[in-house]
Formats: structure tokens, C-alpha cells, sequence
């Protein structure tokens, strides 16, 4: 997910019908520039070299997703499909049509992870420790970061962890009704542990800055970033 | 002296070769071969990828980006799949409100959720698969959101 603007010049983006590592290539209208969706990187064409600035997005459930914003809205274009295309990919246990690039045995192929790729350093969250741990309270490419891992064990979500030039750490509770809370231990503070928002506390009212990352398959983030770190709980 | 060679008179000529049969084994042949392509692309549709990438364009591109100083260019292999604009992107795309979005998504239904300066939009994974990009504007922001 991208911001379409490059100083003053607001880019529209086409599929190129052309794969990186088995990943989507854009091109743009304005430029015909192609750019790779896994770097958010001109790979040929006039803007090459260029960086598009990257936009967070939390993937999850409908359900989940309209409780935690009630005013929601949703995109829409005069079809409403069920089934993702996808889908049967998504569980088979190959890679993608072209194959695996890089075949990094220290997790499965098809093993979900949130990549998060900061100051040329890379690290993968699996979502099923995540979803163990809660919380990883950790730092990447010098960025203080905390990591969230659903208990559905389906979603994750990556925050900066520095508030106003303060560190923070955080700890998960379980609440008396099953839910999962975000505590932080330097002003007892709770947040909302998918959006980041503080709830009660001192710092009731603050959000937390979410950070880009990229939810994907072990093997593409591995074909990308052979030489990614790897949470392991 | 080969007493198991039958006289040059008694051996069949060249010519006169099983013809018949040697065309319906090449006929059952092919036909087992397109049988054993057609379940494969049924059932493992993967394991014919190799064969097929064989056939794509491809080319290698040399990419040096803005923020990565003073290393070697990254080497890109970029391979042909299918025509430019072979799915099309959403461009212009409208939007609905969460009650009218009830109607069309289940609670299950997977969605990438964003949120800029304030206002909350989710995109359907079954829509976005369909389209791969969708070209938006949210929170005043211009924004691409691909699967």
C-alpha cells in the first residue's frame, strides 16, 4: 500500500501483466515507469531508483475491523464478490508460478508472516508465536518497535514504541471477557491492541504510530530479504 | 555362417514395415501424453510452471535505489505473465457505508483496513484479488492499495 504522489505529480497505477519473485509489477500512467509492489521501488522506466512512501494497513476480518471503527467506510465498485481468487493458493503448498527463489528452510513456505523492513534491516514476525507471545517488544534498523499478535492467531499489527521521545514497553493482559489488552509499563497506560489507540491512562487519547509492513508468505519475503531476521519466540 | 538369419528371400523388406502399427503407437502415445497434461493441469496445475516460464519473456534489470548507497545494483529477473492490463486496476472507485457494507461482506470476509487523518476505509481481499490495485483517495490522501 503507497502514497500515489511524488512531490507534486499524483501517479495512477495499472498491472503491468509482469512479476518480480512472483510478485505484482505496477506501472504508472503518468510515466510508464514499472515499480515492484514488494520493494515500492521504480525498477524500470524513467523513475527508476524512486521510492514510493509506504501506507499502513492492518489486514483482518470485516467484523473485526467495523468494531474497532464503527464510522468505517468500505470501497466499493457495483460488484460485490465473496470468494478470493486466490484462495486455493493461498493453501496449496507451492510457491508461486515462477517458483521459489530462495528456498530458506528455517520456517514453511506457506507459513504466514509480518515482515517489517526498517533502515535496510529486515525482520519476520511469524503470526503463530505471535499469537502465542502477544507481545514482542523489540528493535529493528534502530527503530524501537513493539509487535502485536492477534489471539485469533489470523492478524498482527507493528507500532513504533517511542511516545514524544519516550520508550515504552508493553506487556499484554487478558480482560475479564477474553479480549486481549495493551499495557505499557512506564505509565500504565492501555491501548487498543490493533489500532494503537490509548484508551485510559496517562496517555488516554494518543495513537500509536503504526508501521508499514508487509504480510506475507515466508518464501517471498525470503526470495525478497534472504537476509532477514527471523522472530522465533 | 548365421544359421538364425532366414535367406534374404524369406526377410520382409524394409518397406514393408509394420506401418499400421507403428502410426497407432504413435497415436496412443500422444494421446496418453495430452491425457497425462491435462490431469496435471488439473490436479497440479503447478508442477507444468517450468514448462511454461520457459516460454515467457523475461529480461534481467539492474536497479540502483535512492536510499541505498554505494552497494551493487540489485538484479531483478522481470517475466512476462500476461498482457498489460490483463486485469484491470480500479480507478475511480466509489464507496459505501458500514451498514450498507453489512449487506455484501460477512463477518469473515477478509479485508486490508487503513486508516488516514481520521477516516477509516476497508477494501475487500475478494474485490482487491480481482483487480490487484485499486487507485483511492482517503483521508485526502492519494493512496494505492494492491494485493
Amino acid at each position: 500500500m503507497y502514497a500515489r504522489e511524488l512531490g507534486d505529480q499524483e501517479l495512477t497505477f495499472g498491472v503491468s501483466g509482469k512479476l518480480i519473485m512472483n510478485a505484482l509489477v505496477m506501472y504508472d500512467h503518468q510515466t510508464e515507469t514499472l515499480w515492484s509492489q514488494f520493494l515500492s521501488l521504480g525498477v524500470d522506466g524513467p523513475l527508476t531508483g524512486t521510492r514510493l512512501d509506504l501506507v499502513a494497513a492492518l489486514q483482518t476480518d470485516w467484523g473485526t475491523w467495523r468494531d474497532l471503527h464503527p464510522d468505517t467506510t468500505a470501497l466499493f465498485t457495483g460488484s460485490t464478490p465473496n470468494r478470493d481468487n486466490y484462495a486455493s493458493y493461498y493453501n496449496r503448498g507451492s510457491a508461486g508460478i515462477l517458483g521459489e527463489f530462495n528456498s530458506d528452510k528455517r520456517l514453511g513456505r506457506k507459513e504466514l508472516v509480518l515482515g517489517v523492513a526498517e533502515n535496510g534491516d529486515t525482520k519476520a514476525f511469524p503470526l503463530v508465536p505471535l499469537q502465542i507471545d502477544g507481545v514482542v517488544n523489540d528493535v529493528v534498523g534502530g527503530l524501537s518497535i513493539v509487535v502485536i499478535g492477534d489471539p485469533s492467531g489470523k492478524t498482527a499489527a507493528a507500532f513504533e514504541r517511542t511516545v514524544n521521545g519516550r520508550g515504552l514497553t508493553f506487556t499484554t493482559k487478558v480482560t475479564s471477557d477474553g479480549g486481549q489488552e495493551l499495557v505499557d509499563n512506564q505509565t500504565g497506560t492501555t491501548w487498543e491492541p490493533l489500532t494503537g489507540i490509548g484508551i485510559s491512562g496517562e496517555l488516554a487519547g494518543t495513537v500509536l504510530k503504526r508501521l508499514p509492513t508487509t504480510y506475507s508468505f515466508w518464501f517471498a519475503w525470503t526470495d525478497f530479504y534472504p537476509d532477514t531476521g527471523l522472530y522465533t519466540g | 555362417m548365421n544359421d538364425q538369419q532366414p535367406p534374404s528371400s524369406q526377410r520382409a523388406p524394409s518397406l514393408n514395415l509394420p506401418i499400421g502399427a507403428i502410426l497407432r503407437l504413435v497415436m496412443w502415445s500422444l494421446v496418453a501424453g495430452l491425457v497425462l497434461v491435462l490431469l496435471l493441469s488439473l490436479f497440479r496445475p503447478d508442477s507444468l510452471n517450468g514448462v511454461f516460464n520457459f516460454f515467457r519473456p523475461k529480461e534481467t534489470l539492474f536497479v540502483n535505489p535512492e536510499d541505498r548507497f554505494h552497494q551493487p545494483p540489485l538484479e531483478l529477473e522481470i517475466v512476462t505473465v500476461i498482457p498489460r492490463d490483463g486485469i484491470s486496476a480500479i480507478l475511480n472507485p466509489g464507496q459505501i457505508s458500514a451498514e450498507q457494507a453489512d449487506d455484501w461482506l460477512a463477518p469473515s470476509s477478509q479485508v486490508l483496513g487503513v486508516s488516514i487523518n481520521g477516516e477509516h476505509r476497508a477494501y475487500s481481499l475478494a474485490l482487491l484479488s480481482r483487480h490487484e490495485i485499486a487507485n483511492d483517495v482517503l483521508g485526502g490522501q492519494p493512496i494505492a492499495v494492491t494485493w
